[in-house]
């Protein structure tokens, strides 16, 4: 393979400018159609929608969101998965007695010495759940001994005819009040708050002390088992709530016991 | 070579010759030097890994030090060397115009080996950077980018001094990478060297370096040889040739963007290597279009193929790159990457760019480019043909050697009980035929070099006759 292959490497090649020339050829005239069709050009369009198609599925699945913070591929499914940490019912419990009750009870909750009874150590908030529902729901007046002083003040109400906070609010506040400053109450769970409420919303006028202890139903020892999925979820995402609702669907037995004594 | 077809082909080369034929020179013979220094480095380097004491006394040959000088020379001094006497040339003939104030280009090119030999000295002393494949010492980062924009110039001068109103795919790559490489270096120095970034986001740029130095300054380059010797040697116009420019256009965008598949699975924003992975399987479409441009186009003559050495080196080169793109989209799998992360697969496909694809391409470019410039062919073709099947065996060697050692070194790694030393061990037959490989290049570079020398000292030793006469003859 020496002079022939020379010979051979040199023969037959093409020179730039026939380069050129069959360049501007193949510019100017496009490959003609011929019988049947090119294969690749077709299927490379799909395979070009194909490409991206899957491409930005891909990428909206397993993209991270396109967060500074996403460093999986699995990110988006389990970020979104997520639920923001409930808060305990004394927290909520705290935030709504520092903004509403702290004025008259202080964020101590000794009172007033005269005017607005301690929350601390008093047999009221202590003692059973369904005296302090009732006076968070519908209020109180008139007088009321409290740690053996006499207090005449105007308990306002928190339920639907006063300031219309929800049954996990009141719950909280009831939770916090009764286990905060070395009080060591049980706490108030929001199914029970929801049977409270179901039972005295209606009611318009405020609580007396001597009303408080008549008629009152057994005090649920656990937190109510069972429990309604639906109005727990209405609660979690509405500000609104709907009494009827609750009325309608089923309670604990509290309520059937207390419609069977009245 | 003999017998012009026309006179104005004649006219060309003949003004070609005259305006730059000794920058050209200068770039072939430097780039020879560059490689067979480069793949004594390797063979050093693969000796290390059977034989961690050789060489170990002095602390400029360490293996750090080695790979890193072995990374230098590659893309510093034969790619970039290389790509300045190919490029330029295609660049010229394509345009029907010549490459002007050849003594400038000349005084760039040896600024640019200035550069890149005081790089390897700061190698060699310590100075060198912490990031693979761009680890000269940043004090010579500003003499290559002085020398490359002296040279770079009049690559793309020429391209818009060209007399026909119409560009070819080659002139579109050439051009592109021309223009892409300062930018790609300059981001890389400055953030990495120069004002250093901070934290993961060096690693983002170096994963982005790395990519767009081998994706958008040597592979357009190859390919525009690819696109210029293929039809050229095979005497067939490109197969499909109006899809090259969607072929131009996807890889450019979807090469450029598959970067941070380097970094999959490591603490970086997700949506980083997830859009790479979704880029790098977008590469298929141009892998397919290079395909049927190239391979189709060189197999239509099976005959030429045979005799063409040009032709052989760079068809070999084209399958190699389409092979290393389908690679690369396979690396991108989670499932393959969980093994293939953190072992010599990444070496190999980089070698398999490297090497078999660019240096393949090239080495057929300077096989042609040479005795054209020379007027004056190989006596006998039994050296160069010699030289392409030992690159070919020494390449598919040490490709085997990497990728199947590789994935045994990554199935290992993911088993618990198997200890790192064993692992190390186990891979020590991989290794011996990773230096066989590499030797084996080693003997076909040196080859290469001898081939091209023995040419150039041949038309010497032929001229020198002549050129008394004809100074006799002007001085009469």
């Amino acid at each position: 393979m020496t002079q022939e292959n020379k010979k051979e490497e040199n023969s037959n090649e093409l020179h730039d400018e026939a380069i050129q020339e069959i360049h501007q050829n193949l510019i100017e005239n496009k490959e003609l159609p011929k019988e049947g069709f090119s294969f690749l050009p077709i299927a490379l369009i799909f395979l070009f929608a194909g490409v991206c198609f899957w491409g930005g599925i891909h990428i909206v699945t397993q993209g991270g969101e396109f967060r500074w913070d996403g460093y999986h591929p699995d990110f988006a499914e389990k970020h979104n998965a997520v639920a923001i940490p409930e808060k305990s019912l004394f927290e909520i419990g705290e935030k709504v007695f520092l903004a509403q009750c702290a004025q008259c009870h202080q964020n101590n909750g000794l009172g007033v010495a005269g005017v607005y009874p301690p929350l601390v150590r008093s047999s009221w908030v202590l003692d059973h759940q369904e005296v302090l529902a009732r006076i968070l729901i519908n209020g109180m007046n008139g007088k009321v001994i409290v740690l053996g002083k006499t207090y005449n003040g105007n308990m306002p109400a928190f339920g639907p005819s006063g300031l219309n906070l929800k049954p996990k609010q009141i719950a909280g506040v009831l939770t916090y009040i009764r286990q905060e400053w070395g009080n060591t109450g049980s706490e108030v769970t929001e199914e029970t708050m929801k049977n409270y409420m179901a039972m005295y919303n209606a009611r318009t006028t405020p609580w007396t002390a001597e009303e408080l202890y008549v008629d009152i139903s057994p005090e649920p020892v656990a937190p109510v088992i069972e429990s309604n999925p639906e109005s727990t979820d209405e609660n979690n995402s509405l500000d609104t709530h709907d009494e009827g609702d609750n009325t309608d669907s089923s309670h604990s037995s509290l309520i059937i016991s207390d419609k069977e004594q009245s | 070579m003999s017998q012009p077809s026309t006179e104005s082909s004649y006219d060309i080369r003949y003004e070609l010759k005259s305006s730059i034929n000794k920058a050209a020179f200068y770039f072939i013979i430097s780039a020879i030097t560059w490689l067979t220094l480069s793949s004594l480095f390797a063979v050093i380097g693969g000796i290390k890994f059977i034989n961690p004491d050789f060489l170990s006394a002095y602390e400029g040959f360490t293996f750090g030090r080695i790979q890193a000088m072995l990374n230098s020379t590659l893309i510093m001094g034969w790619c970039s060397n290389a790509i300045f006497a190919v490029a330029f040339w295609i660049m010229a003939r394509l345009s029907s115009t010549s490459i002007k104030h050849g003594g400038i280009l000349l005084i760039a090119g040896v600024i640019w080996n200035i550069a890149l030999t005081l790089g390897l000295i700061g190698i060699f002393i310590g100075d060198l950077t912490a990031f693979a494949w761009m680890e000269f010492p940043s004090y010579t980062s500003g003499i290559f980018l002085l020398a490359y924009t002296l040279i770079a110039v009049w690559g793309i001068v020429a391209y818009f001094n060209k007399e026909n109103d119409y560009s070819y795919a080659s002139q579109w790559y050439i051009l592109g990478g021309l223009l892409w490489f300062p930018w790609i270096f300059v981001i890389g120095q400055f953030f990495l060297n120069w004002f250093p970034v901070r934290g993961v986001l060096q690693s983002i740029i170096h994963a982005w370096y790395i990519n767009n130095i081998f994706y958008l300054w040597l592979c357009p380059i190859a390919l525009g040889a690819c696109y210029y010797f293929i039809p050229k040697l095979s005497s067939t116009p490109i197969r499909s040739y109006h899809m090259s420019a969607l072929a131009f256009w996807s890889f450019v965008l979807f090469a450029s963007w598959s970067g941070m598949s380097y970094l999959i699975g490591a603490p970086v924003p997700v949506w980083l290597t997830t859009t790479s992975i979704v880029f790098a399987i977008a590469l298929v479409i141009p892998a397919l279009i290079f395909y049927v441009n190239l391979i189709g186009t060189a197999f239509v003559n099976p005959n030429q193929l045979k005799n063409k050495l040009a032709l052989k080196f760079i068809t070999f080169g084209s399958v190699a790159f389409i092979v290393h793109l389908f690679i690369k989209m396979v690396l991108t799998f989670s499932s393959i990457d969980s093994v293939a992360h953190f072992t010599m697969i990444y070496e190999a496909h980089h070698w398999q760019l490297i090497y078999g694809f660019f240096s393949m391409i090239f080495f057929g470019a300077f096989y042609y480019l040479v005795p054209t410039l020379l007027n004056h062919s190989f006596k006998s073709y039994f050296l160069p043909n010699l030289n392409f099947l030992l690159s070919a065996l020494g390449i598919i060697i040490l490709l085997i050697a990497l990728y199947v050692g590789g994935w045994q070194q990554g199935t290992q790694y993911n088993t618990a009980e198997i200890s790192f030393l064993e692992i190390a061990n186990n891979l020590t037959l991989w290794m011996q035929l990773k230096l066989a490989g590499l030797i084996i290049l080693f003997i076909a570079n040196v080859l290469f070099a001898f081939n091209l020398s023995t040419l150039l000292l041949c038309k010497l030793l032929d001229a020198l006759p002549n050129f008394s006469n004809d100074k006799l003859n002007q001085n009469t």
